[in-house]
């Protein structure tokens, strides 16, 4: 039996390869099944993301993984109508623990474009049910897979390689959410100046604290009105914008304006008119639309593009200085998974030469036994032929048990060794 | 060694422990800087509690002293920082209990153990229980407004620098601190106003023998009607949203450092007609 991973991710190849060779779930589930049919003692998983595309096969032979002229890389190119040729070198390989290393990575975070990121744990998650559903995962990618999420869930819980944000929007989100209480956001009124790509990113991620107000605001009345209905909000005139920026607790900036729009005396006099209500200003513009100075008035909490930058930067380090304690955690697991799987992938063929080998005594001593006993029909023949196998499978259930429950400790291959000396199982 | 033994060193030695190993977080890395703070926040706890207990056992009831008070305090904050720390992981509340809690056992060391006197006899006991509970409880509620103050600057600089803190030092945000320190404000300042009032009544049913000038005269009742007064401007203040902000939470610490020299200054420095009282109140 072998374990082998190919794929390509973000780093190998470009995303014009990345999304030739993409799979949505249906079709993932479709080409593993189409994998099966043609070899159907092997077990596949393939997990197909927009930064990866991998295929996860253990071999049902060693002779099967040996000899076989078969190449993953060739069979998924033709699957997907590709000339292997055009993509080759963008492949790797990986085979063994090396494998099993890698899946634990890339479940963990490890190999993601966006380091820590937790959305590939659900992808991986996916891809094996996927393959459940296909019917071609077997006691090899079961296990892979589990030990797979069982590490992720220790590195999030024992690292800090996911923690801290690490996109601008999100940066942003949460200074707001260090002002305001998430759970008092539906009091919130916030307020969209311009009609810039980032903002409405940053507005995306707000609404999901569900704040009680939207107004969106712009020079052109036609442009706040088409943003405003994107996201179901009230389009008010930019010529009253002092009074939205009364009005609003949390304002995002991102004006194609060469100047400042809002200076330090302008907002002061906001501030008065507001109560000096605290006030968080996310201020993405390039120039900025507020003066620095703005940030210095009393419960005003101003970030341009450059602080939620620096805080990405921070939080994207402290996750880099996670790595090696993640990666400790993940090669450790590994090198226990890997040594299940090795034990899974000798138990088998053991069991069943034993079976074989067995069966053969059985249909020995049957032939045997009825050349003495010609007398005897064909239904008692057949009684007890089946009495011979429900016999063997009953002995034969007892070993195979012991076998599976050392697999588990990890402890079995003193078991294994007995085995073949015993029944001279080596081959 | 029998539990008996349990000495006012025990706890004082577990909280400082705590503190110690609270900060020392990056050695350790977090799970393990929160488990071991909050197991020996629980140990000191359990001391603290069984010295108590002995100490009940031994005649001195809780609140019967300064220093029964101060150790009420101390127990109860401990148990603040293990429920906060269990339930909140990646919030730094025990940077601020933490030494909040050992400050106070430090507090209580300089009172001393046997500051306990006898409760008065009759109607007056239960008056003076009442004064002893309404100001044990009104200042607990100073002193939370307090640390929401002090957590609530802290924020603010944090804010202000356009930092985020990171895993295990976060806050809650500045919304959650304001309407903490004002709701511990509107409890405690109530309370302690009836607290204070009743203790000038019993001052003056006790000590017949002195005037009504000669009483207020004293150094803890000029200083706790200071704290008095300074804690109604607080309240008052809070309710105008444009002192909000950094200004209210300096205004609570001010009141909260005037009652802490009201309770414990006074008691350790200056002498006072209070320390004759029977039971030595605060």
């Amino acid at each position: 039996m072998k374990l082998a991973v190919i794929g390509c991710n973000h780093k190998s190849a470009p995303v014009e390869v990345r999304e030739r060779l993409a799979f949505d779930r249906q079709g993932a589930g479709a080409a593993i099944r189409t994998l099966a049919a043609e070899h159907p003692s092997w077990e596949a998983v393939l997990l197909s993301t927009c930064n990866r595309v991998e295929l996860y096969i253990a071999t049902g032979t060693v002779e099967e993984a040996e000899h076989l002229p078969w190449d993953p890389v060739d069979w998924l190119c033709s699957y997907r109508g590709i000339r292997t040729a055009e993509v080759r070198d963008r492949f790797y390989r990986f085979e063994g623990v090396e494998a099993v290393r890698h899946l634990l990575q890339v479940a963990s975070g490890l190999d993601s474009m966006v380091l820590g990121e937790t959305q590939i744990l659900g992808q991986v998650k996916d891809a094996y049910d996927t393959a459940r559903a296909a019917g071609t995962t077997g006691p090899i990618l079961n296990i892979l897979f589990q030990q797979a999420v069982a590490a992720a869930k220790q590195v999030h819980a024992n690292t800090g390689l996911s923690r801290g944000r690490v996109s601008v929007s999100s940066v942003a989100v949460e200074f707001a959410c260090q002002v305001f209480d998430p759970d008092q956001f539906r009091t919130k009124t916030v307020l969209l100046i311009g009609a810039g790509k980032m903002g409405e990113l940053t507005l995306r991620h707000l609404i999901d604290l569900g704040p009680g107000r939207l107004l969106v605001t712009n020079r052109s009345p036609e442009r706040a009105a088409a943003v405003a209905s994107r996201w179901e909000a009230e389009a008010v005139p930019y010529d009253a914008l002092d009074d939205w920026l009364v009005q609003a607790d949390l304002i995002i900036s991102t004006t194609a304006s060469a100047e400042p729009i809002v200076d330090r005396e302008r907002f002061a006099r906001v501030m008065e008119r507001r109560r000096w209500r605290p006030v968080v200003i996310i201020d993405i513009a390039v120039p900025r639309d507020f003066t620095d100075d703005v940030g210095d008035l009393e419960n005003v909490y101003l970030y341009n593009i450059d602080d939620l930058e620096s805080q990405r930067d921070r939080n994207l380090a402290a996750r880099e200085r996670e790595v090696g304690r993640a990666l400790a955690i993940v090669d450790q697991m590994a090198d226990e998974t890997w040594a299940r799987l090795e034990y899974q992938m000798r138990m088998a063929p053991v069991v069943s030469r034993l079976r074989e080998q067995i069966d053969q005594i059985r249909e020995e001593e049957l032939r045997r036994l009825f050349r003495g006993l010609p007398e005897l029909t064909d239904k008692e023949r057949e009684r007890i032929a089946h009495a011979f196998r429900r016999f063997e499978n009953k002995v034969l259930h007892l070993p195979a048990s012991a076998l599976r429950e050392e697999g588990q400790n990890g402890s079995g291959r003193w078991l294994l060794d007995a085995l073949e000396r015993l029944f001279h199982l080596k081959r | 060694m029998t539990l008996e033994n349990v000495r006012f060193f025990c706890f004082a030695a577990s909280y400082t422990t705590a503190l110690g190993l609270y900060f020392a977080a990056d050695r350790f890395g977090l799970p393990w800087r929160r488990l071991l703070s909050i197991g020996f926040v629980v140990a000191g706890l359990l001391a603290q509690l069984i010295y108590m207990g002995y100490r009940y056992e031994g005649g001195v009831p809780p609140l019967s002293t300064l220093f029964e008070v101060l150790l009420v305090v101390i127990a109860s904050l401990a148990l603040g920082f293990i429920v906060l720390e269990v339930e909140y992981p990646d919030r730094a509340f025990g940077a601020f209990l933490l030494p909040t809690i050992v400050a106070l056992t430090v507090a209580a060391a300089l009172v001393g153990e046997d500051r306990g006197r006898a409760l008065p006899e009759g109607i007056w006991r239960a008056w003076v229980v009442l004064h002893a509970t309404l100001l044990l409880i009104g200042a607990l509620s100073v002193s939370i407004s307090f640390l929401c103050g002090v957590m609530y600057l802290v924020q603010v600089r944090r804010l202000k620098r356009k930092e985020l803190a990171s895993a295990g030092w976060k806050l809650p945000s500045l919304e959650t601190l304001e309407r903490w320190t004002h709701t511990s404000l509107v409890i405690g300042f109530p309370l302690l106003t009836i607290g204070l009032g009743i203790g000038f009544a019993i001052a003056l049913a006790l000590r017949p023998g002195q005037t009504t000038l000669g009483t207020l005269a004293d150094p803890k009742v000029v200083l706790a009607v200071l704290t008095w007064i300074v804690l109604g401007v607080v309240v008052l203040v809070h309710r105008d949203p444009k002192f909000r902000g950094r200004r209210v939470a300096y205004l609570t610490m001010i009141a909260f450092l005037l009652l802490a020299i009201t309770t414990v200054g006074v008691e350790v420095l200056v002498p006072s007609w209070h320390q004759s009282l029977p039971g030595g109140w605060s």
